[in-house]
């Protein structure tokens, strides 16, 4: 049960970027945008690209090692693999933390966004799309499952859960480690094709 | 008409041989064997009777012992029954041999022999005949330690035969478990038989009366029903017994103190364990086990019925399948319902506290047995040293109380189960000669070599301590030099983990080998409890890089090494000891792992209800039109 609904998430999230990859393609085509360019010193702009690869790659890190075994249909995740999910996952909630510091502010929902997403659709001088509703979606989605995915796995490491009530937290973890993957994969594809994709106002 | 006889026939086949192919087997319950569904203890007064069912007569010129199996059978209890119980069964073949357990262990110093024999089939064991050893030396070394019955066996040679006459037969001793009096006396049973006093055993161990006298000094030709037959300068050794008068009734019947449920008590002579280094000294510094503290009896979780089949209360004994008030007597099936948290509470409605295991991933209770974490003595970084009644003779007179006397029994050792799961166990490391034959090694019958060694003058003896004797690998290759002589095949010593055997140089050449491994069976008790078990003082009792669990060292027991050591990972190959050692190491994290994954989630907490809070506010807005 839980394999086909990681499966269809993922498959769903595949559709969702390949769609929107068309529709910007059709609309803007591939050219550069440097207005979205945030301005700062070097330095502040080279953390902010490391903390934002950073969180990524912890993410898909986690995700890749959490998911192997469920899509593999092995009966629980043990081995080297744990070891490897739970450090990633431990700099994923201090990257992803940071991340959010980032992003918080960007992702605020607005006027505009109430506008239904479509071709064209934009509201004049605010420079916002239907792109900017799926990157703030998505980091909602993302922030909002990451609360509970790692809160469930952290009371699992202190002596409160039974075997029992344990179990009840890593069912409760692997579904909000789902959305969270796909939110948070969602969020970066988003973020990066903000940067990539020319907005011409 | 032909037709009709032969199904008669079928019917007496049918009818008679079930009841015939139990040997002994009553037909219908003896007086005794009736349950009366009473609580109460039933009260035995009752005459003695000797081995022919005969009335003792306390006040004879030469009364005879009284012989258990009769004065407790006879018209009462079927004996004969009882006798296929689980402890009665252990010296007869074929018996069911369930998992691997304490094994009779047999030390010859002048051999540097350490064997763990036993008639169960228990790999890793020996038969005794294996090594020639009858069932005669068997009790006599062993007798006292086994509620018996041990009786001649084909491999008792003809002088054992003639002593079998003149000790009599050691009878299964119901009084070992059953007599709640307190002076019955196992240790004076043990002291009877080192005088092979095997007939006179019980009346002595029971306080009934005194025995004098030593059968051990009587000729082959001895008989106990005509002892005035001896010569003259043995007549002070003739076996006698003396009954006590006052403890005669009327009509020649004794009062028995006897409980149909053994008194722990009597459980213990048998079954104590002792750490070495405590032994001799402070009993009360050795623990106990915690169902004992809380005043729970041996019985009330080892039940039997008639048949005397005592529950072992292992999880996945045959013995208990399909049987689910055997099954609620192991451990889970007591305090957890069963594997599958179902089972009702065991016959005995002992209302077991279900454990909380708080922060125990539940991956630990497939991967270990209960008793990983809370039987057997605390693990250190090294083994260490045990000794138990069956071994050691603990609580017999002369027993040696030395911390390196033989047999050396090492524990905890944790190894893997037949199913995978890890437990504790003790081991015991063999040590004995034999030949390899067609890739096995078969041991040598221990009295020939015995003798050879005599004839050579190349005995060991025992040293005061009753440790290994001392010997070097300059023996132990003249010994097998002269074991190939007598052609019997390839000479080979087996001892500490390796086997040893001469080359075609006449060299001394050692290598491993699967039966130079230690006979392990697993620890039952002492249980610790939560608060002793391993995990109470957290994750790291386990996962650490020096963990005694998986990174222990085992002593290997050896009288031609000192100080060696295995990895406790060595008995556990489906275990990934690189593994457990990243594991171990990344265990120092978890303390920083646990601070910024808590001030992490704080924060997006903190950002998530802030968005929420815009979210619910634009609603608001929505709702109110703007303002």
């Amino acid at each position: 049960m839980y394999r086909m609904a990681v499966v269809g998430v993922f498959a769903t999230v595949a559709v969702i970027i390949a769609a929107d990859l068309t529709w910007r393609f059709m609309s803007h085509g591939l050219s550069r945008s440097r207005q979205n360019m945030q301005r700062g010193s070097l330095l502040v702009s080279l953390v902010r690209i490391l903390v934002n690869a950073v969180g990524l790659a912890c993410l898909v890190a986690a995700a890749i090692t959490g998911f192997i075994p469920v899509v593999a249909g092995q009966p629980s995740l043990s081995g080297y693999l744990l070891i490897i999910h739970v450090t990633t996952a431990g700099g994923f909630a201090v990257a992803g933390a940071a991340v959010a510091v980032l992003w918080v502010s960007r992702n605020r929902f607005v006027e505009a966004d109430r506008e239904v997403p479509g071709v064209g659709a934009r509201t004049p001088g605010t420079n916002r799309s239907g792109a900017n509703l799926l990157r703030r979606a998505s980091f909602w989605i993302a922030l909002a499952s990451a609360v509970p995915a790692l809160a469930t796995a952290l009371l699992a490491m202190f002596p409160l859960a039974s075997p029992a009530e344990q179990q009840g937290l890593f069912e409760v973890h692997r579904i909000f480690a789902l959305s969270l993957a796909a939110g948070g994969v969602l969020f970066a594809y988003s973020a990066l094709s903000d940067l990539w994709t020319s907005r011409r106002d | 008409m032909r037709r009709s006889c032969h199904f008669f026939l079928l019917l007496l086949l049918v009818g008679i041989l079930p009841g015939a192919g139990l040997p002994g087997r009553a037909q219908k319950p003896l007086l005794g064997d009736l349950p009366s569904g009473s609580h109460a203890r039933p009260v035995h007064v009752i005459p003695l009777r000797d081995e022919n069912g005969d009335t003792i007569q306390p006040n004879d010129r030469t009364p005879l012992p009284y012989s258990i199996e009769q004065t407790c059978g006879g018209t009462c209890h079927d004996v004969s029954l009882i006798r296929h119980g689980w402890h009665f069964n252990a010296s007869q073949r074929g018996v069911p041999a369930g998992r691997n357990s304490e094994p009779w262990i047999w030390i010859d110093y002048a051999t540097a022999t350490q064997i763990p024999l036993s008639y169960r089939d228990w790999p890793g064991t020996y038969k005794p005949e294996e090594l020639g050893i009858g069932a005669r030396a068997m009790a006599l070394r062993f007798g006292a330690r086994t509620p018996g019955p041990i009786e001649r066996d084909a491999a008792d040679n003809s002088q054992d035969r003639a002593r079998w006459r003149v000790s009599g037969k050691l009878e299964a001793n119901c009084l070992a478990c059953h007599d709640r009096s307190p002076i019955y006396d196992q240790a004076e049973y043990a002291r009877q038989l080192s005088f092979e006093n095997f007939r006179y055993a019980v009346a002595a161990a029971s306080g009934l009366a005194v025995v004098a006298g030593s059968s051990k000094k009587m000729p082959n030709t001895f008989d106990y029903l005509l002892p005035g037959s001896v010569e003259d300068s043995l007549q002070p050794d003739i076996p006698q017994v003396h009954y006590a008068a006052e403890r005669f009734m009327p009509g020649q019947k004794v009062p028995f103190d006897i409980a149909r449920q053994a008194d722990s008590n009597r459980c213990f002579f048998c079954h104590s364990t002792i750490d070495a280094a405590v032994a001799g000294k402070e009993r009360w510094k050795a623990g106990e086990d915690v169902h004992m503290a809380r005043g729970i009896a041996c019985v009330q979780c080892h039940s039997n019925g008639l048949d005397h089949l005592i529950t072992r209360n292992y999880e996945g004994d045959p013995v208990a399948a399909g049987d689910t008030a055997t099954q609620s007597l192991s451990c889970r099936g007591c305090h957890m319902g069963g594997a599958d948290g179902k089972l009702a509470s065991g016959p005995h409605g002992l209302n077991a506290p279900y454990p909380q295991h708080r922060g125990l991933p539940a991956i630990h209770l497939e991967k270990l047995s209960c008793t990983f974490c809370h039987a057997g003595p605390v693990p250190r970084d090294k083994t260490r040293l045990l000794k138990t009644s069956r071994a050691h003779g603990l609580g017999e007179h002369n027993a040696n109380l030395d911390p390196e006397a033989l047999p050396h029994i090492v524990d905890p050792v944790y190894a893997q189960q037949s199913d995978g799961t890890l437990a504790p166990y003790r081991a015991v490391w063999p040590a004995f000669w034999g030949t390899m034959t067609s890739g096995k090694v078969v041991p040598l019958n221990l009295e020939a070599v015995r003798s050879l060694l005599d004839n050579k003058k190349l005995s060991r003896e025992a040293p005061a301590n009753g440790s290994w004797p001392r010997l070097d690998a300059a023996w132990v290759r003249q010994v097998l030099a002269l074991l190939d002589q007598k052609g019997h095949g390839q000479a080979v010593y087996i001892a500490g983990g390796r086997l040893y055997r001469l080359d075609s140089a006449g060299e001394l050449k050692m290598e491993e080998n699967a039966q130079a491994q230690p006979y392990l069976w697993p620890i039952g008790h002492d249980v610790r409890p939560a608060s002793e078990a391993l995990g109470a003082n957290g994750c790291q009792d386990c996962h650490s890089a020096s963990s005694p669990v998986i990174f222990g060292l085992v002593a290997v027991d050896s009288p031609l090494e000192q100080n060696s050591f295995w990895k406790m990972n060595r008995f556990q190959p489906k275990i990934d000891a690189a593994y457990h050692a990243s594991l171990a190491n990344s265990w120092k994290y978890r303390a920083w792992l646990k601070v910024l994954g808590i001030g992490a989630t704080i924060l997006l907490l903190l950002f998530a209800l802030g968005g929420a809070y815009q979210a619910l506010a634009g609603l608001s807005a929505k709702l109110s039109g703007g303002r």
